[in-house]
């Protein structure tokens, strides 16, 4: 398996301030960290990134926060303990779908069709658009 | 042609999963 760059950040601001300085293109993000909550900035990079894919990575099991997660634009929800197939499963999943997803997108865009510029390639489960 | 690494950004998680990440599925199983 080839292997990912990858950066760190301590926190949800240092996380956006990271994005917003050299964008990535997966987030994998813990829910309970210092500051704002890891669900609490989802929405917002979901809103302000819409091509960087989301994976939500905690130890906190409430279905509630699961399915809200997914609602708000992560694609995967990873359980701790890790287990170290299942990280990298998902990881390479979230990504082939991102890219298939980016290319749909350059393509539309190539034929001069706008809607689906509006696509949100990190909400392709539910299929809607967080940046109308 | 070479395709560029994807690129990750993980926030206040574990350092063993920058490790996973970064070197890819045969470093995490030495690491077992």
């Amino acid at each position: 398996m080839r292997g990912y760059a990858c950066d760190e950040a301590e926190n949800a601001d240092q996380a956006l301030a990271k994005l917003e300085s050299s964008p990535s293109d997966l987030v994998i993000m813990d829910i309970n960290m210092p500051g704002r909550q890891g669900n609490e900035v989802l929405p917002d990079i979901a809103e302000r990134f819409p091509e960087t894919a989301v994976i939500m990575a905690s130890g906190v099991n409430d279905n509630k926060i699961i399915a809200q997660c997914i609602k708000d634009g992560a694609q995967d929800y990873i359980n701790k303990p890790f287990r170290f197939e299942q990280i990298l499963t998902s990881v390479n999943w979230t990504l082939d779908k991102r890219r298939v997803a980016l290319e749909i997108q350059r393509y539309f865009q190539d034929m001069g069709k706008n809607p689906v510029s509006r696509l949100n390639p990190g909400n392709y489960f539910s299929g809607q658009s967080r940046a109308s | 042609m070479t395709i560029p690494k994807e690129k990750i950004l993980l926030v206040d998680d574990e350092e063993a999963l920058r490790g996973i990440l970064s070197k890819g599925f045969n470093y995490a199983r030495l690491c077992l």
